[in-house]
């Protein structure tokens, strides 16, 4: 009896913890946007559609960290971590373009990007004249137009412009399958090109007196490469605030993994919102695809994001296991008993040869007294 | 691609491979044909079959679909008793209903995007497909059956969905490869009917100590349950 219904919590927090979180959002209007607001201020540091958790992070056009705290509803507040200094070693040294360029040329492998919708019904509505578009909206457009641009700067570009409607929860395990076949055919970076749910000026800009919108970068934390995701993704604004100021609206580090878990140089962009003109977001994407060449070619990021994701990894691994041998055996001595048994029965043959080899002094092992003489 | 990153990634297929041997090690397999298992998939997961090619796409991945659905279909016709193979297929049915529910209709507006769902999508259907398969079929066969076949259907699904639509978007069974929700749903599923499994025997008390043989630790008759009675209970 206590064992059903042990197996029956489970399934209950499996499938009602998704259900109770589906109800919770669903009080929110469809298009209802978030505000991310300054603690203690009434400062807007965000809009977006994204919805937003408790530390999730967000670095703004001027660099400035701010970390979510609290989420009241369709508002949420952040408190300013600190001004981040992107800074990189290579560009430092020499152009970003020319360090780029030249390390992409010097690369054996040529750099391929891969461009997908995981949302292939996404629109602009003062272009298409809605919001969603089933069977392909504008969104694929604006693919298009990344592609080209980085075709015509020398880079490679495949855009899959697979549909993974309808717009559902699956939609992400849809498109994991167009990721990895992109990477099978040979793509070394991943772009998700999406476009936000927000009031257009969140997005519109000027860049060299031509109306854009601006990109902002989002980073999922859910995923062992995040920090090197993150430190991909600062390279990439550093780089465009060199040659587009403003362009790059900021970094967004949230909940979910958006398929980032395949490369750290896998990334999610909102080009625009959907109340922005296509045309803008063309625009925006272009510019793109003018910074993406320099930072495409440079060795990448290294730091020590993905050392220290692999320490975590591992030792949540390590956790795991051990704590399934204590449920097992109901005591950590006898965990510890399974453990070491479990390590004589699966690695005995493994080190067997070894033990039934003890090397002589003319250096042939015991295994080898069948030979002549 | 970044050493650090690298060595992150080999590890992670080593760990998620290490747990796939384990997990076929569950299904009464022998170490080779676990590893015969795991090349296929590796290998098969750079082919894809175009099953049907109007009016909508539908694709099969070697390694990510067609190598499961067989380990599962031999499973189902390998099973000890009639009473077995019947939970397997109700575990399959009942989960593949209630994936295609879930994505299509529970995890509607807002829930359906990645940052509102407690695990990641691909972690989260494999996950109740895994329980739905042990609930549904109570062993740990059965919950790879369901894990494995619930994705699969609910990929089917799918297709039927777009064909009735219209939509000329692209069905994928498995597309990717041994790292395909397929694949994660029948680990998954194994690991929940282990840990509750081995819960439920910790919660029932175990073996009596009367059941030890002189001089047998606990540890030992808890194995030896688990080699006779605990197949029958999760095997």
């Amino acid at each position: 009896m206590v064992s059903r219904l042990l197996a029956c919590a489970v399934a209950a927090m499996l499938l009602f913890a998704p259900v109770r979180a589906a109800r919770a959002h669903e009080e929110l209007p469809a298009e209802s946007p978030c505000h991310v607001l300054l603690e203690g201020t009434d400062e807007v540091v965000l809009v977006t559609g994204l919805v937003v958790h408790p530390g999730d992070e967000y670095l703004n056009a001027r660099n400035q960290l701010y970390r979510v705290v609290r989420v009241d509803g369709s508002t949420a507040y952040a408190v300013f971590v600190e001004d981040v200094e992107l800074t990189s070693p290579r560009a430092s040294r020499r152009s970003p373009r020319l360090a780029g360029l030249l390390e992409l040329a010097a690369r054996r492998r040529p750099v391929v990007v891969g461009i997908y919708h995981t949302h292939s019904d996404e629109s602009y509505v003062p272009t298409e004249g809605t919001a969603s578009r089933r069977g392909g909206g504008g969104i694929l457009e604006v693919g298009d137009t990344l592609a080209r641009a980085l075709e015509e700067r020398g880079v490679r570009a495949i855009h899959d412009r697979t549909l993974h409607e309808p717009h559902d929860a699956a939609a992400y395990r849809r498109s994991r399958r167009t990721a990895v076949g992109l990477v099978r055919r040979g793509a070394t970076v991943l772009l998700d090109v999406h476009r936000d749910t927000t009031p257009p000026e969140a997005y519109r800009t000027e860049v060299a007196g031509t109306a854009v919108t601006q990109v902002m970068l989002v980073v999922g934390r859910q995923n062992p490469a995040r920090d090197a995701v993150v430190s991909w993704a600062r390279e990439i604004k550093q780089t465009a605030d060199r040659f587009h100021p403003g362009l790059i609206r900021g970094i967004f580090v949230g909940r979910g993994s958006y398929n980032q878990d395949l490369g750290s140089r896998t990334l999610l962009l909102e080009i625009g919102a959907h109340r922005n003109h296509r045309d803008e977001a063309e625009e925006g994407a272009a510019l793109f695809a003018d910074v993406l060449p320099a930072v495409l070619g440079a060795g990448g990021p290294e730091g020590t994001g993905a050392l220290r994701a692999l320490l975590v990894f591992l030792l949540l691994a390590a956790a795991a296991v051990a704590l399934y041998l204590y449920v097992a055996t109901g005591s950590w001595p006898a965990a510890a008993d399974r453990a070491r048994q479990f390590w004589r029965t699966e690695f005995r043959d493994l080190l067997r040869p070894l033990a039934l080899r003890p090397r002589g002094r003319d250096g042939r092992g015991a295994g080898d007294r069948s030979g002549p003489g | 691609m970044p050493t650090g990153t690298v060595v992150l990634l080999v590890a992670a297929i080593l760990v998620y491979f290490g747990v796939l041997h384990r997990v076929l090690d569950r299904m009464r397999l022998t170490d080779r044909a676990a590893l015969v298992i795991i090349g296929l998939l590796l290998v098969g997961s750079f082919f894809n079959l175009l099953l049907v090619r109007r009016p909508v796409h539908l694709l099969v991945n070697v390694g990510g679909a067609l190598v499961p659905i067989g380990v599962t279909l031999w499973l189902l016709a390998t099973a000890d008793t009639a009473a077995e193979k019947r939970r397997g297929t109700v575990a399959a049915l009942v989960s593949g209903a209630g994936i295609y529910v879930l994505g299509r209709y529970v995890l509607s507006g807002r829930a359906a995007e990645p940052e509102t769902m407690l695990l990641e999508p691909t972690y989260l259907f494999g996950a109740v497909a895994g329980v739905i398969g042990y609930l549904a079929g109570r062993s740990r066969r059965a919950a790879f059956v369901g894990g494995i076949l619930g994705i699969v259907l609910a990929d089917v699904a799918h297709f039927v969905e777009l064909v009735l639509s219209g939509i000329r978007g692209r069905a994928w069974l498995g597309g990717a490869g041994a790292f395909d929700a397929t694949v994660f749903a029948g680990i998954l599923a194994v690991g929940l009917a282990e840990v509750v499994g081995e819960t439920r025997e910790r919660l029932g008390g175990g073996p009596a100590p009367g059941d030890r043989a002189p001089g047998q630790t606990r540890l030992g008759a808890l194995q030896e349950l688990e080699h006779d009675g605990g197949e029958r209970e999760h095997g």
